[in-house]
């Protein structure tokens, strides 16, 4: 069984929200790796690895479905396997159904979510076991 | 997406109980209609389903503002993000209050957007406390912040939504030119055509007359949505309603907790939806006791009554 402290790149380019993810993170013992744009997010997901990935999708510099796309394409297959979760206001059908197609783990509105119900999430995708490779 | 989320992982038990729209719908859409044709001529300010957070200089809503209502003695009752178009709501029960707003490059409160209105937004809200008196009462000021700093995600959003309030205001101010005109000119064709009088002039003047008497005695649209049902509930247990989108069910779209006396505010964008009322608690996995098709109109709100039995 795997005791490493699971890493969790936070992607979230608004402070105070970054702010309250990492927060509400850090009492479930994880080690939270905070980026406030794409291209900061694309570097240290390759350079720390982590576990999970949360991810909004407006983004300064490199947009979230950019480094999205950069994830799933990347050649070193566990970092092409990194679990994703996304956090956004933007709801419409195409952003989704995107999302869905770069294989999200799970995808949350902002505004309709409770954020308890996404560390919650966070929480069961990472005590998952992971898919096979 | 893989169903591992235990808040999609509700006990789906969704034929233990009926779900049904209370029948009794006829007057609160006979009184939205009306509210609508009197706001359209700015004959009523008719009360907010949302609070809006909006950019005091540029009148653009802000997202994501994290916003909290405290009691008095700073103590959190709730907290909730604001949505793309700025939107945000509470339902409160009565005591002293106030709210506050925190965005990045952004500060609360206002020191622009100064008094009751600033000629686009009314009902402004600048962190002073208030009070409730009724149960449950929609707490929805609209808040303007003050920019501090460039906000890169503020001119990204207007990419995906771009408000035009100065435009809305100039609609509504020619609509309410045009109403009084009608108004003063039917006046005056009475005066002129006295005593012979055509009766098309009576009729307007009639309606012109029963719209203006709506707008001082019509009561306000309800807010709040109503679960009714006789479901007995544990000690610790509530009854919660979420909003599945109907073509992608693993995703949440809305989600609140009934108050105990049936009331709920639960918003959504227009759209087509599915309704799942269930029962969580205290260390309780949520369970979904029915489901239900609803659809939800541009005023982003799901306000019915709900009969579960």
């Amino acid at each position: 069984m795997d005791n490493a402290i699971k890493k969790i790149l936070v992607v979230e380019d608004d402070a105070d929200l970054r702010n309250i993810l990492i927060d509400g993170l850090k009492p479930l013992n994880y080690q939270i790796i905070p980026a406030e744009d794409g291209q900061r997010a694309v570097e240290l997901l390759l350079d720390q690895k982590p576990d999970l990935v949360l991810l909004d999708l407006l983004l300064p510099k490199l947009d979230g479905f950019k480094v999205l796309e950069r994830i799933r394409q990347y050649p070193d297959k566990a970092i092409a396997a990194t679990k994703v979760i996304v956090l956004s206001n933007l709801w419409s059908d195409k952003d989704i159904l995107r999302a869905q197609a770069l294989k999200v783990d799970d995808y949350f509105v902002k505004a309709n979510t409770n954020l308890e119900d996404v560390f919650k999430k966070v929480k069961a995708v990472l005590s998952a076991p992971p898919a096979l490779k | 997406m893989p169903e591992t989320n235990p808040q999609n992982q509700n006990n789906y038990q969704p034929n233990q109980y009926h779900a049904r729209r209370s029948f009794s719908v006829f007057w609160p859409n006979i009184l939205k209609l009306l509210n609508f044709i009197l706001n359209f001529f700015s004959l009523k300010q008719t009360k907010q389903f949302w609070g809006i957070v909006y950019d005091s200089v540029s009148k653009q809503p802000l997202d994501p503002v994290i916003v909290k209502l405290l009691y008095i003695d700073g103590r959190e009752v709730e907290t909730c993000v604001t949505d793309i178009a700025g939107r945000y709501g509470f339902l409160a029960r009565p005591g002293k209050f106030k709210i506050h707003a925190r965005k990045t490059n952004y500060l609360f409160p206002s020191k622009y957007a100064l008094g009751d209105t600033d000629g686009i937004y009314e009902n402004l809200y600048h962190g002073e406390f208030f009070k409730l008196t009724e149960d449950y009462e929609v707490v929805a000021p609209n808040i303007p912040m003050d920019p501090a700093a460039a906000d890169w995600n503020q001119k990204a959003k207007q990419t995906v939504v771009k408000k035009y309030p100065y435009l809305k205001y100039l609609f509504k101010a020619l609509v309410s030119i045009f109403f009084w005109f009608g108004f003063i000119l039917d006046g005056v064709l009475i005066f002129k055509t006295f005593p012979r009088i055509p009766e098309v002039l009576y009729i307007v003047a009639a309606v012109y007359i029963l719209i203006l008497f709506l707008s001082t005695s019509l009561p306000d649209n309800r807010l709040w949505g109503r679960v009714k049902t006789k479901i007995i509930l544990a000690p610790g247990e509530y009854l919660f309603l979420e909003l599945r989108d109907a073509k992608f069910r693993e995703i949440s779209f809305g989600k609140t907790a009934v108050k105990e006396d049936g009331k709920f505010l639960l918003r959504s964008n227009k759209g087509r939806y599915l309704l799942l009322v269930g029962k969580a608690g205290m260390n309780k996995n949520p369970t979904v006791l029915a489901s239900l098709k609803v659809a939800i109109g541009s005023q982003g709100v799901f306000n019915s009554t709900i009969v579960i039995n």
